[in-house]
């Protein structure tokens, strides 16, 4: 805002902040635009905080190699390179298992940025020095901003560091699904990090062609789909012992009020929704 | 980041394809005028990028188009965000987010990660619109006392 706050009546503030709120979250009409205009408002720091929560809520997507070409090819004709943008090796992700991903580049891939995408890194470098030719100016940040080496610990080691961490976590025991295997063990989940650990034993593996997938029930999402957790399998060993895992897991849309937890079993490569035919194991926050 | 928001707005793929496109060829267009020393990159793409959406989504639907009363955003004055990285200020936000009442969370949530507009989170939720508009727009304030809150303490 350029109007300083302390010249304004509290309605008048209230009002603005009102506008604010709305134009942020896209639901200014013209008459709204113009009236924020009139009280001298000529930008709004709502759209950091917008901004930020995108990025924290909405889940990374993998680009198909078709768009990638079309919006390099965009970037080369518009900004008047020529060259193709050079790839950076991808940052690594962690996951439980396997991912029904398909084999496409992720944006992190073909700019070399990670949570808030090269994009911005690149325009902004771009746009602040706008002598040098665009895909120059890439390269240099590339260079700048390599990807972070993730320091890895075995996963029974990370969730017992996160558990001893102070950090506030949920953790819950597993219970019987509607399947006869007597499962134990718990689920530790960050809120912060949206993410966490299952520990399981009396899991058995499953044949060939299926799979275990987590699904997070958030209670925030009334009337929509669980959030999926991830699809892991087990492995099981000659002793025929079931032995405990400890398989990490992160939530693929942000979760708010997670109210159960679940494990499906499912044909391999997971699903979207689950029909829930077959639920492995249950955990239920107190 | 932009293709999962497309994604996450427009839901059928070739949709979100062309709307990656369309918002790349925009921030390439208006990429001149981008002051770095006024604004974070990510601030002034994902701007871009869910306007872009939000008209897109509406005009597909045939519902009025939203206007805004300014293209670039610039830095907020009270909160010093350069000071901080861009994911610590998602996390804070989304912490922030977190201390709000569930029904201020969830028209946000609706909101931000879907694109809906008040009307239509209303028609979902089942609840007055005027309520609807309350919640967000509190809640939206709130956050952003909290996270002026949040960094007064870091640079005391």
């Amino acid at each position: 805002m350029n109007r300083p706050d302390d010249t304004l009546s509290p309605e008048a503030r209230r009002r603005i902040d009102d506008l604010l709120a709305d134009d942020a979250l896209g639901n200014l009409d013209s008459e709204d635009a113009a009236e924020l205009r009139n009280l001298g408002v000529r930008s709004n720091p709502l759209h950091t905080i917008v901004s930020s929560l995108s990025e924290a809520i909405v889940p990374e997507a993998a680009v198909s190699l078709s768009l990638q070409s079309k919006i390099e090819a965009d970037a080369a004709r518009i900004l008047g390179g020529s060259e193709p943008i050079r790839e950076h090796p991808r940052k690594v992700v962690a996951r439980a298992t396997s991912t029904r991903q398909p084999p496409q580049l992720n944006f992190a891939t073909w700019m070399g940025w990670g949570a808030a995408a090269a994009a911005c890194v690149a325009l902004g470098l771009t746009l602040a020095r706008p002598g040098p030719p665009a895909q120059v100016v890439v390269k240099e940040v590339i260079r700048e901003v390599p990807a972070p080496a993730p320091r890895k610990l075995p996963p029974a080691e990370a969730r017992a560091a996160l558990l001893a961490g102070g950090e506030s976590v949920l953790q819950a025991a597993w219970s019987k699904g509607n399947t006869d295997d007597a499962v134990a063990g718990d689920i530790v989940w960050s809120a912060n990090r949206q993410s966490g650990f299952l520990r399981l034993t009396g899991l058995p593996a499953l044949p060939e062609g299926f799979q275990y997938q987590l699904w997070i029930i958030d209670a925030a999402r009334e009337g929509q789909a669980p959030v999926d957790g991830g699809l892991f399998d087990i492995t099981q060993v000659a002793d025929a012992r079931p032995a405990e895992v400890v398989i990490p897991f992160s939530a693929k849309l942000h979760v708010t009020q997670p109210a159960a937890f679940a494990i499906t079993i499912e044909r391999a490569g997971g699903v979207p929704v689950s029909k829930q035919e077959k639920v492995a194991a249950l955990a239920k926050p107190a | 980041m932009v293709y999962g928001l497309a994604r996450r707005f427009l839901r059928d793929p070739s949709a979100a394809d062309d709307a990656s496109q369309e918002i790349f060829i925009e921030l390439w267009k208006v990429a001149a005028r981008f002051d770095r020393s006024a604004a974070k990159e990510s601030t002034f793409i994902l701007t871009i990028a869910r306007r872009r959406l939000i008209d897109r989504l509406r005009r597909d639907n045939a519902r009025v188009k939203t206007d805004s009363f300014e293209t670039v955003p610039e830095p907020a004055t009270d909160m010093p965000i350069d000071q901080v990285e861009q994911r610590d200020m998602a996390l804070q936000a989304m912490s922030a987010m977190r201390q709000l009442p569930p029904d201020q969370q969830k028209v946000l949530m609706l909101a931000i990660e879907q694109g809906l507009s008040y009307s239509e989170i209303a028609e979902r939720l089942g609840t007055p619109l005027g309520t609807i508009k309350s919640h967000a727009r509190r809640g939206l304030i709130r956050i952003r006392e909290l996270l002026a809150v949040e960094q007064t303490r870091e640079v005391e």
